[in-house]
């Protein structure tokens, strides 16, 4: 417990620090304004919360007050880069993804999103190997975490067009804006014939 | 009825019986003579473990924006810098300490580092807190409770201040848990740990207090039962660096 306080009080400067040379960081944490971000793997013990007060990003052990949540275990780590076993891992209950997915989408492009060098800093302090490991575990939740959303998008975009049918798909959609179209110019033709007949008379 | 005291008037001073009318002007006595020194000492005496004992303290207090803690014997305000960054404009920290000579450190020390606007600094004792029932969300007590002549009435005031649902931590010395680390930590406590209070602050006695003090403390079993006497319900400790510190956690429904 107090070797991750230890580590967390290395890193929470560290990664503050890092966060300054982004000249985009700042407006990213305002929006991550008191969002707690967990990511918890259960067989080595390690839970780490992200939260950010006042434009500071803070470490912590306590998963309490999590707004998004990944729960799994270390060996499944590398499984996260594969779209498909993310799939599998979830239904197979090795994997748990709770919460608002966007509050961990927000925290990936804070830390990946950005001109900051993170392999070049963190190998100053955990070496060469583990600075590219820690990098390379970074960018595959992120990536992977991106993909749950695309495929929760496409799943709640086809269950309310295909499935429940209580929302038109795109094709319906510009259908009825071409058959718009065609009412409201056949509307103005017969009006200026309208008015052309009126002078008429 | 209390579990710490061997008469209704007498009481532990480290491991002189005293009356408990003297226990408070000794124990200041102690505090104003190490205050200087304070942060410098739990540096030295803890080798540094003590800032992970507050962090680990601070992540379970679950303080959110906009919340009310009280930082009780604050000291120099370790813990209410943390607080007011996390309770941010909308929220307050209160950092209450019984003695003015540490308030004084902890209020400087605070100000220097840009930590102002949303403190308050007041002087007031753990066992007849000065403020309204239901003011706060956390109360944290880290290092003091064993100071104080009284345990069960500082806990029930401190229940009495906390709003519902709010929860109270007590960061203090405890039993370890493993008799050679016990065996140890006693060689430490009385051999070397006056000795370096000697040597930087000009102090074995206050030292020497400390290291008795803590055995002196109610066990870890023993304050958990303490905090449920008075209310405190779900109450839990979680033994630090082998149980020479613990953090118990309790909540107010």
């Amino acid at each position: 417990m107090l070797m991750q306080q230890a580590l967390f009080s290395i890193a929470e400067p560290l990664l503050n620090g890092a966060l300054k040379y982004d000249a985009l960081a700042a407006n990213k944490l305002n929006r991550l304004e008191n969002k707690h971000f967990a990511i918890a793997l259960d067989d080595i013990g390690l839970n780490l919360s992200m939260s950010t007060f006042a434009g500071y990003v803070r470490l912590s052990s306590n998963l309490e007050q999590s707004d998004c949540m990944v729960k799994t275990q270390s060996k499944y780590l590398k499984d996260l880069s594969d779209a498909s076993q993310l799939t599998a891992l979830i239904k197979q209950d090795k994997l748990v993804l709770e919460g608002d997915l966007h509050v961990a989408q927000q925290y990936s492009d804070v830390f990946l999103n950005n001109d900051i060098d993170w392999q070049e800093i963190l190998s100053k302090f955990v070496g060469d190997a583990n600075a590219h490991r820690i990098d390379q575990f970074m960018r595959a939740l992120a990536a992977s975490i991106q993909r749950k959303m695309q495929d929760m998008n496409y799943t709640v975009a086809t269950g309310l067009t295909d499935e429940l049918k209580v929302t038109p798909d795109s094709q319906e959609v510009a259908d009825f804006v071409q058959q718009v179209d065609r009412v409201a110019a056949q509307t103005e033709k017969l009006l200026s014939q309208v008015n052309v007949l009126k002078d008429k008379f | 009825m209390s579990s710490e005291h061997n008469s209704d008037n007498k009481t532990h001073f480290g491991y002189q019986t005293i009356d408990k009318n003297q226990k408070e002007k000794m124990v200041a006595g102690v505090f104003h003579s190490v205050a200087a020194k304070y942060d410098v000492m739990n540096d030295l005496m803890s080798f540094g473990i003590h800032r992970l004992w507050k962090r680990f303290t601070i992540d379970s207090s679950a303080v959110r924006p906009g919340n009310k803690v009280l930082d009780l014997a604050g000291g120099t305000g370790d813990l209410t810098r943390k607080f007011s960054e996390m309770v941010g404009d909308r929220g307050q920290v209160v950092l209450a300490d019984i003695n003015d000579s540490m308030i004084k450190v902890g209020r400087e020390k605070l100000q220097n580092l840009g930590a102002i606007g949303n403190i308050e600094y007041i002087q007031a004792n753990a066992e007849a807190l000065p403020f309204a029932e239901n003011t706060f969300d956390v109360v944290t007590i880290a290092f003091g409770l064993r100071n104080v002549t009284n345990k069960d009435n500082a806990l029930a005031s401190i229940f009495r201040v906390l709003k519902p649902g709010g929860r109270l931590l007590v960061l203090e010395f405890s039993r370890p848990e493993q008799d050679w680390l016990n065996k140890a930590y006693d060689f430490y406590s009385f051999n070397i740990l006056p000795n370096i209070g000697q040597l930087v602050a000009n102090d074995k006695e206050s030292y020497q207090y400390l290291s008795e003090s803590i055995r002196m403390h109610p066990d870890q079993d023993t304050l958990k039962q303490m905090m449920e006497n008075v209310g405190f319900e779900q109450v839990s400790y979680h033994n630090l660096t082998g149980g020479i510190v613990a953090l118990h956690k309790g909540f107010k429904f």
